[in-house]
């Protein structure tokens, strides 16, 4: 696995060093000043995953994830606070400064369950997935729902469904075995159309699949290989919705 | 640290440069009894980290003390050290004149830093503690430097940045009342700095006594 770091704060720099080193990930670039970074953004070497500072002088990482940076970004921040707008930008993980090294290691792990499998077991890469836009219709029928994209409808097995994310005037539709979706709705919307015993909305932002979610924590949830922020008032009714063993 | 010392003097030293550098310090709180007498019921009425005695030695005095207690660290100033029997005290005991410097050393020897966070993050290193240690002090003194020149200047920007920088790093040094003031300025101080610049002397308070021992540890 190759990264790059983006930080202005060399104590954080040296920290992160000695964890890639003992993880055998290779650090490609560093850069402490966030301008340089910032221009350099469509000609930074390839990597797997960018760690990335959210406050820095002139340039923050938020600039930085506003330029819709090609590779997975893991934030280190000393503040949580960012947390949930940095999620807003499909960051992969959101980790506090300081940062444990189990904590990181667990990053990690989300990366490289992001990394295309043939990229990981060192193949040739198949095609991006793709996502497909259009406008919303929805029409149930039975254990599926039929969205209306391109003035086509596209049926939409809602078993697959990982999880649906509001976009603005959009919907994102994210799949695990198929192409993304986005639709022209709101959440509450696909949300009345979605069975209520495998879906909840854990965030004002985000309904997730409950039989595809892999962990939780404190604010946070992985659903199939997405992380995704959980309000702290619907924790309780996700951890009431699934078995748990205490 | 909540810096609130106990002065226990006889009278008032209108000359007294030490509590002339504590009024600016703005980071260390005191009061001042007269008596010995009168330190239990000042105990009952306040929180003290600190008690400096600045009175004319005799056992009568040191019997005294020796029944404050132990969580609190007590300074004894006198004319001449050589003349008291300081066996079985537990406290400091130093000649006159109390200069400012020797109640900043006093204040200092209450630690404030731990290293186990450093430690179990660094996974032992020994070699790499020390770097991040000398990176730290090196921050510090930065800081210490500068940021009462963005005070002065208003530049609140800039010490807001510096002490978000500083966050982490008291984290990691367990300086749990600096971390809490710092992550307020970080906050706050561009909204309402009346209410922040306190903090931002007692956190550098907290700098300047964590640099003095992370400099003994290093």
């Amino acid at each position: 696995m190759k990264c790059i770091i983006i930080d202005d704060d060399k104590f954080y720099i040296d920290f992160l060093k000695k964890y890639c080193e003992k993880l055998n990930i290779e650090i490609v670039r560093v850069y402490q000043n966030s301008v340089i970074a910032f221009q350099e953004l469509g000609s930074m070497p390839d990597c797997d995953v960018i760690f990335l500072d959210i406050n820095m002088p002139d340039i923050s990482g938020f600039d930085i994830l506003n330029s819709n940076p090609k590779t997975q970004v893991v934030i280190l921040s000393a503040d949580d606070s960012n947390a949930v707008k940095a999620f807003d930008h499909n960051v992969v993980d959101y980790l506090q400064k300081p940062v444990p090294f189990d904590r990181f290691l667990r990053a990690i792990n989300r990366v490289k369950a992001n990394m295309p499998k043939a990229v990981e077991e060192g193949q040739v890469p198949v095609a991006e997935s793709k996502t497909y836009v259009g406008r919303e219709k929805v029409i149930e029928q039975g254990g599926s729902v039929f969205v209306n994209i391109n003035k086509k409808l596209i049926k939409l097995d809602v078993n697959d469904v990982v999880l649906v994310e509001a976009k603005g005037d959009y919907v994102l539709i994210k799949r695990a075995s198929s192409e993304n979706l986005i639709v022209h709705s709101t959440l509450k919307r696909i949300k009345e159309k979605l069975p209520e015993d495998s879906f909840l909305q854990v965030h004002r932002s985000f309904i997730v699949n409950l039989k595809k979610i892999v962990d939780i924590e404190e604010s946070t949830v992985v659903v199939n290989r997405d992380v995704v922020p959980i309000s702290r008032g619907n924790r309780a009714s996700l951890l009431s919705r699934l078995n748990v063993v205490n | 640290m909540a810096v609130n010392i106990l002065f226990v003097e006889h009278e008032k030293l209108p000359d007294s440069q030490v509590l002339k550098l504590l009024d600016t310090s703005r980071a260390v709180q005191y009061t001042i009894v007269t008596s010995l007498e009168a330190i239990p019921e000042a105990l009952k009425k306040a929180s003290y980290s600190h008690i400096v005695c600045n009175l004319i030695c005799d056992e009568c005095v040191f019997n005294s003390l020796k029944y404050v207690p132990t969580n609190i660290p007590v300074l004894v100033i006198c004319d001449r050290i050589d003349t008291v029997n300081l066996t079985e005290v537990h406290f400091s005991v130093i000649e006159k004149p109390l200069t400012y410097k020797i109640l900043f050393d006093f204040i200092a020897q209450k630690s404030i830093i731990s290293d186990h966070t450093l430690e179990k993050y660094a996974m032992g290193d020994q070699d790499f503690i020390d770097q991040m240690k000398q990176l730290i002090i090196e921050e510090f003194e930065d800081n210490l430097e500068k940021i009462p020149s963005y005070l002065t200047a208003k530049n609140f920007n800039a010490v807001k940045s510096n002490m978000h920088q500083l966050i982490g790093k008291f984290a990691m040094l367990e300086m749990e009342e600096a971390h809490v003031l710092s992550k307020s300025i970080d906050n706050n101080i561009l909204k309402d700095s009346e209410t922040e610049i306190p903090h931002v002397y007692h956190v550098l308070f907290d700098v300047e006594i964590a640099l003095t021992q992370l400099r003994c540890s290093a």
